[in-house]
């Protein structure tokens, strides 16, 4: 096996309990890499259209990549699904130190599948691999959890990859735990390990990593800590403010998603700003695997009911449960924070589906009878607290709140899913794109839904290295942003260190890691390729142009913006060029579907024979 | 007086870099449990790193029922004597700070030796929280920082 590798994908059938080590071949790394690339790849393989997300059939598929466990700034690891939230590919990359772990126990890979009679937790020992009863840790939050398996194995340098009640429950975006509270949140990677009655993994590993090239790694390494600290994001601005500081420059811009996708900007938004909670609540500053830029801000609460609550607060939380419930109570985000971690939830999706119910209960379409005494109205953090709890614990009105906005919105009827916000059933993050071009673009073609990841396409909008009311260029941009950061996403760099990943610097990394040269224009292969390939899964899940939309209210409803009274919208004939060129510039058809061609170019002429059946229906349906 | 690595929990972020180079520059791979400072957190709140104190008669030396371990005059380290050490830990057990451990492969002890000086976990350490520092400078330090607290609040 190439350096950087473990060499080894592990199998754990829980229907059978079968546990199987198989070796992970040089050809397939060199094509798929690690981390996102080969869980796409393998997901595709593995996980046949049309199945159950939450049945047996689905797998969790976690990977790590050769950056895994060395001194390069990475992150931890990545799963890939089909996502019981869109019921598309769906995939949760998470900081913490899992995953270095993981690949020290000797596996780059690790597949689950099936599902388990009784609820059970996996014990990896380096070699030892073994299903272990859970009865005991059912029920029990995350934090619990993760104490009580690292007493029970009596290790304390285990790493514990675990749900909560909310996984459990079958919540569709609960997430899958590590560390203290690192989360693969989005998408529900949290309710299919539930689907499996499976309740945590947990990893010791005590073997070496060795790449192709060390001493120069150091050297370079060194060379490249100075280029980090000098590079004003991750020298100085994620050190101090983490996410944070984008809660100020959103509502400057006007695009700060308040009172659930109708203003741009929370009036009292001085409140969750980044240097108030530096100031009020910050306690810790705190770092995934080699990462000197410590984005994470771990807060306390020290005032009001919520005193004593703790929670690593990130803008996305702010924003979710905060602007978009158009709550600027500080501690009560902390609290709703915490109580999502307890639970074991993703805060951005839980965010939207609260302030989605605050919608549904201003326009009547649910009662207080229906919330069972809260009054669900903009502001209301204590109303916020009780529906976090409902949710993870499907109770009442909760119920249907975990199944998503989407499915919350086909089941409340009564006109719900015009104002519904998503994107292929994802809930967005904070970005209104009606101000942001390139954002609405990005957000509408992301693999997993409305996300701003993939691209990143924000950071370059808000920086105005592009200006963001424009719909020119746009879409060869986001194209060379997607294909850089699909190889980081192998590699399981942070986006937040886009600044420093360059083409070259990517470049220098590959030899000194695996050993193998690699140029820039083979990497940006292998990312679109890994951008094609989870279109092709999505297609084969029956995505096309028709899904690569907002919500019509985005292209009727002004966001408003200054004093003018006439605000930002999106224009659905600009929207439809870029998402033509976009097309065009990715070798899809009209639709949205790869073509045979392009797929053969990249190296993936045995998906292009489904795909190009899936295609040819497609276009006779347009004529 | 010898001069030690310390490290400062409130910048310590738990990022394990100096894990990762110790590991690198002694052994030539990366494994935390390779590496002669181990990063430490009591979660949620505390994060720092330990690594040898260089204690005076040190118990480890004392512990060792094979002459294995010596102590250097010069700079203190903890000098291993691979030939003799059977790897029966009595020396682990004598540590208070976790600091001298059983190397993974070599299964022989093993613990911080300076680099003679060099000391490359300090050099990496971006958020300047590792110090390689004589004690009293620290104790000097400490007592201006109280001070300071005090009268600020």
């Amino acid at each position: 096996m190439l350096p950087a590798y473990a060499g080894k994908i592990l199998r754990v059938d829980l229907s059978t309990g079968n546990i199987a080590k198989e070796p992970l071949s040089p050809d397939f790394v060199r094509k798929y890499i690690g981390g996102k690339g080969l869980g796409a790849r393998l997901l595709y393989d593995e996980v046949k259209h049309g199945i159950d997300p939450l049945g047996p059939e689905n797998k969790l598929i976690f990977t790590t990549g050769p950056a895994t466990g060395t001194i390069v700034p990475h992150k931890g690891h990545c799963i890939s699904y089909k996502s019981p939230l869109t019921g598309i590919y769906g995939s949760s990359s998470t900081g913490g130190f899992f995953g270095d772990t993981l690949k020290r126990a000797g596996y780059d890979v690790l597949i689950i599948g099936g599902r388990s009679k009784k609820p059970v937790y996996l014990w990896i020992d380096d070699e030892e691999v073994q299903i272990i009863d859970a009865k005991h840790l059912w029920g029990k939050n995350t934090f619990e959890t993760n104490t009580m398996i690292k007493e029970e194995l009596g290790d304390e340098e285990i790493n514990v990859a675990r749900i909560g009640i909310a996984g459990e429950n079958l919540v569709r975006f609960a997430g899958i735990f590590n560390d203290y509270s690192r989360t693969a949140g989005r998408c529900g990677a949290g309710s299919v390990m539930g689907s499996k009655n499976l309740k945590a993994v947990a990893v010791r590993g005590t073997k070496t990593i060795e790449v192709a090239k060390i001493d120069e790694m150091l050297e370079f390494m060194e060379e490249f800590y100075k280029t980090v600290k000098e590079t004003p994001s991750t020298g100085t601005a994620y050190p101090r403010w983490g996410t944070l500081g984008v809660v100020s420059t959103n509502n400057l811009m006007g695009v700060f998603p308040t009172r659930y996708w109708r203003k741009g900007t929370l009036n009292e938004y001085e409140n969750i700003i980044a240097e108030t909670i530096r100031g009020r609540l910050l306690v810790k500053d705190r770092a995934c695997g080699s990462c000197v830029a410590n984005c994470s801000k771990l807060c306390v609460a020290k005032r009001g009911p919520y005193t004593g609550a703790v929670a690593e607060l990130d803008y996305e939380t702010v924003y979710a449960l905060g602007g978009l419930c158009e709550n600027s109570n500080l501690e009560s985000i902390v609290k709703a924070n915490e109580l999502c971690d307890e639970f074991g939830m993703d805060t951005m999706s839980t965010g939207n589906a609260i302030a989605f119910a605050m919608e549904c209960y201003e326009r009547g379409i649910i009662t207080i009878k229906d919330t069972e005494g809260i009054e669900l109205v903009w502001g209301n953090h204590e109303a916020i607290i009780q529906m976090v709890k409902k949710i993870a614990t499907r109770t009442g009105l909760g119920n249907i709140l975990a199944e998503g906005v989407r499915e919350a919105a086909k089941r409340l009827g009564k006109g719900a899913e015009e104002f519904a916000v998503h994107v292929k059933g994802l809930e967005p993050s904070g970005y209104d794109p009606r101000g942001m071009k390139g954002v609405a673009l990005a957000f509408a073609v992301a693999d997993r839904g409305a996300c701003h990841l993939p691209s990143s396409m924000y950071t370059y909008e808000l920086r105005g290295d592009i200006d963001r009311l424009s719909v020119e260029g746009k879409a060869t941009f986001l194209k060379n942003l997607e294909h850089r950061f699909a190889i980081c996403d192998t590699l399981i760099l942070c986006r937040f260190f886009r600044d420093v990943y360059s083409w070259k610097t990517l470049v220098r990394l590959f030899p000194l890691l695996i050993g193998v040269e690699m140029n820039e224009a083979d990497l940006r292969r292998i990312g679109e390729r890994i951008v094609t390939l989870t279109r092709a899964f999505n297609v084969r899940e029956g995505i096309s142009r028709k899904d690569d939309f907002w919500p019509d209210k985005f292209y009727e409803e002004p966001l408003p913006h200054g004093s003018s009274g006439e605000g930002y919208v999106l224009k659905k004939d600009e929207f439809n060029k870029m998402l033509d060129e976009y097309y065009e510039l990715s070798g899809w058809d009209h639709n949205g579907i790869p073509t045979e061609k392009k797929l053969v170019e990249l190296g993936l002429a045995d998906v292009a024979r489904k795909i190009e059946t899936i295609r040819r229906k497609t276009v006779k349906k347009d004529v | 007086m010898h001069k030690v690595i310390i490290a400062n929990p409130e910048k310590c972020t738990g990022c394990g870099v100096c894990e990762m180079v110790c590991s690198a520059s002694k052994d030539k791979a990366f494994n935390p449990r390779m590496s002669r400072i181990r990063v430490v957190k009591i979660e949620p709140m505390v994060v720092t790193a330990l690594t040898c104190r260089l204690c005076k008669d040190a118990p480890c030396v004392a512990s060792c029922p094979r002459k294995a371990l010596e102590q250097s005059d010069e700079n203190g380290v903890i000098i291993v004597d691979e030939e003799k050490c059977n790897g029966c830990g009595w020396c682990i057990e004598s540590c208070e700070f976790g600091a001298i451990t059983l190397h993974p492969k070599k299964r022989v002890i093993f613990a911080c030796d300076l680099c003679e000086g060099k000391t490359p976990c300090v050099k990496f350490c971006i958020r300047d929280a590792l110090e390689f520092a004589a004690l009293d400078r620290v104790s000097g330090r400490a007592r201006v920082s109280a001070v300071k607290n005090l009268f600020q609040k």
